[in-house]
Formats: structure tokens, sequence, C-alpha cells
């Protein structure tokens, strides 16, 4: 186990990937300070993706 | 506990934050679904891991051997980054916001309520696609800093860009309105004419 000085100094892993299913199992949980958060009102990474493609995809009037 | 190295830039990444926070905001709120965008929360994370650890430099004995100012230098990549992931997506989303006013209208209704529209906005809110798509890849900036006013001078353009089409929509609709009458009282007066042609056509052959 690392000890306290080593342990601050140490990088936190990047978010694993969102997708559906870590959406599911999150509604189940309550995040305090995030409503957003608490009722799932965010994107996975395939919907954020798409969301961007559509987006620069569309044409300007 | 404070912190006490006075070569740190604190009112810089104070400021830095303060920007990040308010357009962080404004991203959830233009978002078409009202939904909030996690990615930054990442940065913030590693921020505040990079904070705790200057925190930690400045006040205990086990950890003075460590490099203070690449903590503070690592902390404010983070928030630089977390701003980046909130213009890209703000960019995005006022995108959309102009597009879905704009696009119920014809050309001439545009041209008519937003003069400037096709000679001044469209063409520089294609630019800015561009430069955000450039500014992402950090082809243009040496310095984190620069790239930083550059993201933030964008994100504001773009929202004055918003302000101004949006103001214009009333106009759009009392202009499309007027425009949809005229038509239908062009496409009126041939059936009215062909109508009574028809009638008098009619009372002519009976008498």
């Amino acid at each position: 186990m690392l000890k306290r000085k080593e342990m601050l100094f140490v990088d936190f892993p990047a978010f694993s990937k969102i997708t559906k299913e870590v959406k599911q199992s999150n509604k189940t949980r309550t995040f305090t300070g995030g409503v957003r958060i608490n009722n799932a009102m965010y994107r996975t990474a395939e919907e954020d993706k798409n969301y961007r493609e559509q987006s620069l995809k569309r044409k300007l009037p | 506990m404070t912190t006490k190295n006075k070569s740190i830039e604190w009112v810089e990444i104070f400021n830095l934050y303060n920007t990040i926070k308010s357009l962080y905001a404004l991203c959830e709120e233009t978002d078409p679904e009202l939904k909030t965008n996690l990615q930054p929360l990442n940065e913030f994370r590693a921020a505040l891991d990079h904070l705790m650890r200057i925190v930690g430099i400045e006040n205990l004995p086990e950890y003075k051997d460590k490099d203070i100012i690449e903590e503070a230098r690592k902390l404010k990549s983070h928030l630089a980054r977390a701003l980046f992931d909130i213009c890209d997506m703000l960019s995005i989303n006022y995108r959309n916001k102009i597009c879905d006013i704009l696009d119920p209208f014809d050309i001439d209704v545009i041209k008519e309520a937003l003069p400037t529209y096709y000679s001044k906005i469209k063409p520089r809110l294609e630019e800015i696609t561009e430069e955000i798509a450039d500014l992402r890849t950090n082809k243009r900036f040496e310095k984190e800093e620069d790239s930083i006013e550059a993201h933030y001078k964008i994100i504001k353009e773009l929202k004055e860009f918003y302000v101004v089409i949006k103001k214009a929509h009333p106009s759009l609709i009392e202009l499309n309105k007027k425009r949809k009458k005229s038509k239908c009282k062009e496409n009126i007066i041939p059936i009215v004419a062909i109508a009574v042609a028809v009638v008098l056509a009619v009372i002519g052959w009976i008498l």
C-alpha cells in the first residue's frame, strides 16, 4: 500500500468511457451538488461524438 | 493553511478558474438538451490534485523536496484544458442555436432583418469553426496564455453574434409573415381572374 507521501504525487487515472451502462448505474446513486449528474443529464461518449458530428455537419443558413 | 509562495501567480489562476466556472454554466444552459459536459470535471479533479500538492509542499516538511513551481504550472495547465473543452462545446452549442433561429427563414427575410449576416456574420462563423479546430491541435500558439486568450475571445465573439441574431428573431418572424401574406395575394389574383373568366364564359354560353 502506498504511503501518504507517495499517494499525493500519484496522478489520477483518466475517466473511464461513459457508456449507457455506466449512466444507468449512476442513476441509482446520489451525487450531492450535481443536479444534472443526478438526473443523468449528460451524454455517453458515443452520444457526445454523435452530437459533435451532427452539429458540425449542419450548414449555416 | 495559507499558500505562501509568492512566485506562483495565484491571481492569474484564480481569474482563469472564475472564467471557466462562468463559461461552464453557460455551456450547460446553451446545450439543446441542457446537458452537462463531464470532460472538464476530469480536468478539475486533476487541478485540485495539483493544488493539494502545492499545499502539501508549502506546509508539510515531508514534501519540501518537491517542485512547487512545476505543480503550479500543471495546475494551470489542467484548468486551461478544462477551458478548451468547455469552449469547444460552447462553440458547437452557439452554432446550433444560431442555426435553430435562422433555419426556418428564407435568404431574403434574413437579409432584410440582419443586413450584416451574409456579408459579415456568416463568413466569420465559418472561420471560427476552423479556428477552434486549429486551437484544439495547438498549432497557433506556443504560450498557453495566448491560447487561453484566443479561446476566450472566440467565445465572446460567438456570444455577441448569437445575441444580435436572437434580437432580430421577432423581426424575422414579422417579415416572414408579411412575405407569406403578399405571396398569398399574388397567388389569389390569378385564381380569381381565372374564376371570373370561367363564370363570364358560362354566362355567355347560357345567353
